[in-house]
């Protein structure tokens, strides 16, 4: 899901870096004390998730987990996936730094569409599996198109690239439903309140 | 309450690092071998770029060469085009893998010119003569001394083999666990700093 360096456009690359600036900075702000080690650790995960890759069929997919950490941390996931590919950017040459922008906006977009979207419903246990199935699921979905929205505007093609992007990501999409799926309701029997304070 | 959260993030930590196979970068590696130039590309991991786009410019003008793809191995080659012989252009290979990733490799004029420029080789056997590492060594015939050149060539070429692989092997390594806690510890660093800044604010505003 990262885009490399010298692919798209400078208004595109701009305009992604002023949106993921604007969704930081309210990050910040909206980020209370209590919050912040629950921001570190999301961080850490979503930073070591992605870098671990399983290979299945001809190409090799990792987690993304840019669901979970929507449904969690709300706007506090702009902060926490920039953070994230930023030490990606700069340790492993994953994505660069002229794209950071767009490529946090990709992921960090989705996240909070699920936050708004998904988190609601979770306080009725009966449909909370299936909400939180949604929210992973739909995450990455929303990404795929993201990126392929980022290529087409560097007139790379919309329909072919997100028919690429989405089918390459389809496997990923259902492990992160269910693994979504079984994160949320496991915080939410052994810890409910990280569920509680700061909803939006 | 929050340890349970970290004990969830160790265990994905030590259940998955040791697993193989990162990707997510496509590397490329390119060299001469007498009049072809070839080429390796794959993903971090060692997964081959197969099918890639590869488009082979001039460094400087920018203007395309030629284009190929790679095989079922992620391997490509071509001979050197005419035109950036001529031109002793720098070459710029650039693979496109598809899906958003792109690498490049520059190859300089002199790795894939074989003998460099005519007035390097005369520099060269003039410094020769005058270091005079044997007064022989200036008088040889010219069949003599193409010989000899060729020789040294294959040799090298058989050296140097090995090591080029292992370079290929060392550019497409992923990152290995100490990078990765690394990364954690720069997370949990980032987190603490902005804990005590937050915490500052509270104090002053009570």
């Amino acid at each position: 899901m990262h885009i490399s360096e010298g692919i798209l456009s400078a208004p595109v690359l701009v305009s992604g870096a002023a949106l993921t600036a604007a969704g930081t900075f309210i990050g910040l702000k909206k980020i209370d004390y209590d919050q912040i080690m629950t921001v570190a650790i999301l961080t850490a995960t979503f930073f070591v998730a992605s870098l671990i890759h399983i290979p299945i069929g001809p190409s090799s997919i990792h987690l993304v987990l840019n669901g979970l950490l929507g449904i969690i941390l709300g706007w506090a996931c702009f902060p926490a996936i920039l953070t994230a590919l930023l030490l990606q950017a700069i340790f492993f040459q994953y994505g660069g730094i002229l794209v950071l922008g767009v490529n946090t906006f990709i992921m960090a977009a989705p996240a909070l569409v699920c936050h708004y979207l998904i988190r609601p419903q979770l306080k009725r246990s009966k449909f909370r599996g299936i909400f939180s199935f949604i929210g992973g699921f739909g995450a990455i979905l929303l990404a795929s198109l993201f990126m392929a929205l980022a290529l087409f505007f560097s007139d790379l093609g919309f329909l072919r690239t997100a028919q690429i992007s989405v089918a390459a990501n389809l496997p990923i999409m259902l492990i992160e439903g269910f693994i979504t799926m079984f994160t949320v309701s496991f915080l939410y029997r052994v810890h409910p309140d990280i569920f509680e304070g700061n909803s939006t | 309450m929050k340890q349970i959260l970290f004990s969830l993030f160790l265990i994905i930590i030590f259940c998955l690092v040791p697993v193989q196979g990162f990707s997510h970068k496509v590397t490329l590696f390119a060299y001469a071998e007498g009049d072809t130039i070839i080429g390796e590309s794959s993903f971090s991991g060692g997964r081959a770029a197969k099918h890639a786009e590869i488009i082979v410019k001039d460094a400087t003008t920018g203007i395309t060469f030629l284009t190929t793809v790679t095989d079922e191995q992620g391997q490509f080659s071509f001979s050197i085009p005419v035109e950036a012989r001529q031109a002793q252009a720098d070459l710029r290979i650039v693979l496109l893998a598809g899906e958003a990733h792109r690498n490049e490799w520059i190859l300089k004029a002199g790795e894939y010119l074989p003998e460099g420029t005519e007035k390097q080789i005369v520099a060269k056997k003039n410094s020769l003569t005058e270091t005079s590492i044997s007064a022989d060594a200036a008088h040889l015939s010219a069949a003599e001394e193409t010989l000899i050149r060729q020789l040294v060539k294959e040799s090298l070429a058989k050296e140097l083999g090995p090591i080029k692989q292992m370079l290929r092997a060392q550019a497409s390594q992923g990152p290995n666990l100490r990078d990765i806690l690394g990364g954690v510890g720069f997370i949990f660093g980032i987190a603490g700093f902005i804990a005590y800044y937050k915490a500052r604010k509270k104090r002053s505003s009570p």
